[in-house]
């Protein structure tokens, strides 16, 4: 199988545990985190469901590897 | 009372949802203070008729009159809304495609939508749950189902089979039926359609009941808006004009006095049918006078009349050119002009300028002498005083004040004296477009002579400011807080590092270049007078260094004097432009290599990779981040002096000698160029025998274009050799371009050996007359000087068909940069608009709007780029040698 590379290094669906921490640290609740919909390759590769919240590790030019966090929605 | 009670007494809401709806008929009447009945405006003695366009019952919006319906003058009356009842309705052009999207997915006999019961229970269920919680993605539910509806053409609540309905723009509404044929569907019919659809099935659609009857899309009533809202002007002959607003609803009150008349006296169909489409046509224009399809409403002089929506649209709309972009006091504009002597902190303000110009300064017990000198030399003569303000908060001007002695005699702690602007004073200096923040800096005033703003030269590159004729505007901050931003945030010198790339983005320029290599060359020696002269151009207090040699006159190195000016702490190796064999600095005799050894530069010439804008990792980009801005200020401040007192003193002259090269290197040109084409007729042999093999992916053609402009675009490049082997290195244009002063090798070779091929859009030149580019060429010629190649230079001078090339290659490029900056103007526009509310927040974080998070850390390294060394929080390296 090839592969494509999207600059995406980890994908992993958090625990509700972690996430509740991650939205009090941002201070922020969890719309106010960019989106990923559920139909995505990258959610379905992790099996993600509305609600749930991404990790995704990915490469930067400017910080080496960087994680950002995307809630699933549903579509 | 003063300004801020006066605000004070204004009662304050807190806004807590804006809710956007449609007026329905009712409410329009309820409204209205009366009905428009009649298309006379006024009588024969110029007052207003009854039940008229200018009714004082609508409001009045001229001095004088009374409002009939308040009782209140112009200026208390907010006026009030009218309206016009319409014989027979019409579309609302702005609502058009809304009626052909509820048309297309409702069912004509009964009103329901288009969807099986127990798809809309369905699709219910999920809209109220998507509808608490993700608001954004129950639109594109609402678009889906729209979609769902649209597709069925048999009722699934009635049976009724219906026909495809086909909207054609701007307001016109069709029914496809089987045999083809097209049936019109007036706007009576389409709004007893939409006027039975039940407001259940509305929401699976999108559309808020509450606000929006699909049925009040179809206008009935008309409001008509207040004078206040379209006032007539007098004119000084006494005649009255009216807006443009007023004539469009006279033809549309002249057009339902006429369809009336048809339809009462019985007028055959097609004769109401048509009348009612020109009452359709008005009304559309008095709401957009820009619809596709159909003619622009006109004035009778020809000149197109200003709909509802022209007066919202595009630049000098109500958006863009009254709310975005307001005008503003104590601001100025005019033509900029270079001045090197001030700094770069500075820009010189001229004394008309500085005379209308105001600081408000409050008294003090440590101000008031000067402030009463002010007040006494007053508005005319600089340094004076426009206004002074009373502790009661009355302005008085000091243009009408007979006796300003005394009314400078009772200034008291307390008071406040708006001042002229005088030197010192912060400002905000910006040149347009402002594309980035360096476009607006504060500078300190320095008042001049003159018309014009004086701009130092290495402040250009932020505001990509020449003096071609550039204009600039410039602010004065009114308030302590503005004051205090401007000074610690936007002032110059906190902004030589761009926020783009984290270089300087301010630094020596052409001038200052040359002037610096010529200085720092090893065969500079200067005299004590000399030395003394230059000490005092960079306004040095301390004593001059020990001569270099001492016997039998005293005389110093340049590089003696620019190190007079380095911080004493300072080290850097760096190469020179003129880097070539040297591979090591240490070991280098030349001057290829820049060393500063603790504030004295022992080796290298300065140049434009050393002491240049925009370098990253040079010596001037080490003193803009190693040393405080002021120091880094100062020291660029009194180099620059510096160099160009130097440039003055020795004199520097470009003429016809700087570009001389040997016959022996023309004949050289002459063999490349004649092998060149030599190598292009063998082609042109090729192509047109048909012998030329296509490469792959190319026509013949394109094969034979490629390879020719291939062989003559080497020709420049190997001319450029020639000149390089034969010009002499110390010619004013070899320096000029070797040190990045101005100009470039090829530039030098356009004018000592060959212009070189020219191109249009990338390509050699091909159009023009048929089958070849000028009458000078025979038909069918494809070769190199009929394809734009220039063989001369300009120093040898260019045929009438070469200056003919030359001149359209150089049109191109006009072209290019016009469009260029005109898309990417726009572009710039829409991102601007798209991301204004994206900020930086305190802990990192890039949020939008307080609302969104975008980044978890700003950038992903968090690393503020205007504080950084090219992006990097530190440089590694330099660490590493500082350590050591
Ligand atoms: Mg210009
Ligand atoms: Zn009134
Ligand atoms: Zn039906």
């Amino acid at each position: 199988m090839s592969r494509v590379s999207l600059g995406v290094r980890e994908v992993s669906v958090i625990p509700k545990e972690e996430a509740k921490e991650l939205l009090k640290r941002l201070r922020i609740r969890p719309w106010q985190l960019p989106w990923i919909r559920s139909s995505d390759p990258l959610a379905k590769l992790v099996d993600a469901k509305p609600g749930d919240v991404l990790k995704i590790v990915r490469e930067s030019p400017t910080a080496g590897e960087f994680v950002v966090y995307r809630l699933v929605v549903p579509g | 009372m003063s300004l801020r009670e006066e605000l004070d007494t204004i009662p304050r809401k807190v806004i807590k949802s804006i809710k956007f709806g449609v007026l329905s008929p009712e409410v329009i009447r309820k409204y209205s203070v009366m009905e428009v009945t009649t298309s006379e405006v006024y009588d024969e003695g110029g007052l207003p008729v009854r039940g008229g366009i200018s009714d004082r019952r609508l409001g009045v919006a001229e001095p004088g009159a009374r409002c009939e319906t308040c009782g209140q003058t112009h200026d208390v009356c907010p006026g009030h809304f009218g309206h016009i009842e319409l014989v027979k309705p019409v579309v609302h052009v702005g609502f058009a495609r809304v009626i052909y999207d509820i048309l297309r997915t409702t069912c004509p006999n009964c009103g329901r939508i288009m969807l099986r019961d127990e798809e809309i229970a369905r699709y219910r269920e999920r809209l109220t749950r998507l509808s608490k919680r993700w608001r954004l993605l129950a639109q594109n539910l609402h678009e889906r189902i729209r979609r769902k509806a649209a597709e069925r053409m048999t009722c699934p609540h009635c049976g009724y089979k219906r026909n495809k309905v086909r909207f054609e723009r701007p307001y016109y509404f069709y029914e496809e039926t089987e045999n083809g044929a097209l049936v019109k569907l007036d706007p009576e019919m389409l709004r007893d359609r939409l006027g039975k659809i039940p407001s259940e099935d509305l929401e699976l659609l999108g559309i808020n009941p509450s606000v929006f009857r699909p049925e009040w899309a179809i206008l009935k009533v008309l409001p008509v808006p207040p004078p206040h809202v379209r006032p007539s002007i007098q004119l000084e002959t006494g005649i009255r004009s009216e807006d443009d607003l007023t004539h469009k609803l006279v033809d549309i009150i002249r057009m339902n006095e006429k369809l009336k008349i048809a339809i009462e006296t019985g007028a055959p169909t097609n004769v109401v049918d048509n009348l009612w489409d020109l009452l359709q046509y008005h009304v559309a224009t008095y709401f957009d006078n820009e619809l596709p399809g159909i003619p622009v409403a006109k004035h009778r002089g020809g000149r197109p009349l200003k709909g509802i929506a022209q007066r919202l649209k595009g630049k000098e709309g109500r958006f863009r050119g009254s709310l975005s972009g307001k005008r503003v006091n104590f601001s100025a504009r005019t033509v900029i002009s270079p001045d090197p002597h001030i700094s770069i902190n500075e820009v010189g303000v001229p004394t008309d300028i500085a005379k209308i110009l105001t600081v408000p300064e409050k008294v003090t017990a440590w101000n008031i002498d000067v402030l009463r000198e002010y007040v006494i030399r007053g508005p005319e003569t600089w340094p004076g005083a426009n206004y002074v303000v009373t502790p009661e908060g009355r302005r008085i001007d000091l243009r009408y004040v007979k006796d300003r002695k005394a009314l400078a005699e009772r200034l008291a702690p307390g008071w406040v004296v708006e001042r002229h602007l005088r030197d010192g004073d912060i400002v905000l200096f910006n040149r347009q477009p402002s594309l980035h923040r360096v476009s607006m800096m504060g500078h300190l005033v320095k008042v001049l002579p003159g018309r014009t703003f004086r701009l130092h030269l290495a402040v250009c590159p932020p505001y990509n400011a020449d003096f071609d004729g550039d204009e600039m505007n410039l602010h004065v901050p009114q308030t302590e807080e503005a004051r205090a931003e401007a000074r610690l945030l936007m002032l110059v010198e906190n902004h030589i590092i761009t926020p783009r790339y984290g270089g300087a983005i301010i630094g020596a320029r052409q001038d200052y270049i040359i002037g610096a290599y010529l200085l720092s060359h090893k065969t500079t020696f200067l005299t004590k007078k000399e030395v003394a002269f230059l000490l005092g151009a960079g306004k040095s207090e301390e004593d001059p260094p020990e001569p270099a040699i001492l016997y039998p006159v005293e005389l110093w190195t340049g590089k003696q004097i620019i190190s007079h000016f380095l911080p004493k702490d300072f080290n850097w190796v760096q190469p020179t432009a003129f880097k070539s064999k040297c591979q090591d600095a240490y070991t280098c005799h030349g001057d290829e290599w820049i060393i500063v050894l603790n504030g004295y530069l022992a080796k290298g010439v300065l140049d434009k990779k050393s002491i240049g804008a925009e370098q990253v990792d040079s010596l001037w980009h080490r003193i803009a981040r190693d040393y405080p801005p002021d120091v880094a200020r100062r020291w660029l401040d009194s180099s620059l002096r510096l160099f160009l007192r130097y440039l003055d003193l020795r004199g520097f002259t470009f003429a016809m000698d700087s570009v001389y090269i040997p016959t022996e290197a023309y004949r050289e040109v002459e063999e490349i160029i004649e092998q060149a084409l030599k190598k292009v007729e063998g082609l042109i042999e090729d192509f047109t025998s048909g012998r030329l093999e296509a490469m792959p992916g190319f026509t013949v053609e394109e094969t034979f274009e490629n390879k020719v402009t291939d062989i003559l675009s080497r020709v420049r490049e190997d001319a450029a050799q020639v000149v390089e082997k034969y010009i002499d290195k110390n010619s004013e244009g070899y320096l000029m371009a070797k040190t990045g002063a101005r100009g470039s090798l090829v530039n030098i070779v356009q004018m000592v050996a060959t212009l070189g091929q020219q191109t249009i859009r990338g390509e050699r030149i091909r159009r023009g007359f048929r089958s070849r580019t000028l009458p000078h060429f025979p038909v069918g010629d494809i070769g190199a000087f009929s394809g734009g190649f220039v063989k001369h230079c300009f120093r040898c001078g260019l045929t009438p068909v070469e200056y003919f090339f030359h001149a359209a290659a150089g049109r191109d490029g006009l072209i290019d940069t016009a469009v260029r900056t005109a898309q990417s103007g726009y572009m710039q526009r829409r991102l601007i608009n798209a991301l204004q509310d994206v900020y930086v927040a305190y802990d990192g974080t890039v949020r939008f709007g307080g609302s969104m998070l975008l980044q978890p850390l700003y950038g992903e390294d968090g690393v503020d780029v205007s504080r950084s060394d090219h992006g990097k929080v530190t440089d590694v390296k330099l660490l590493k040698m500082w350590i050591r």
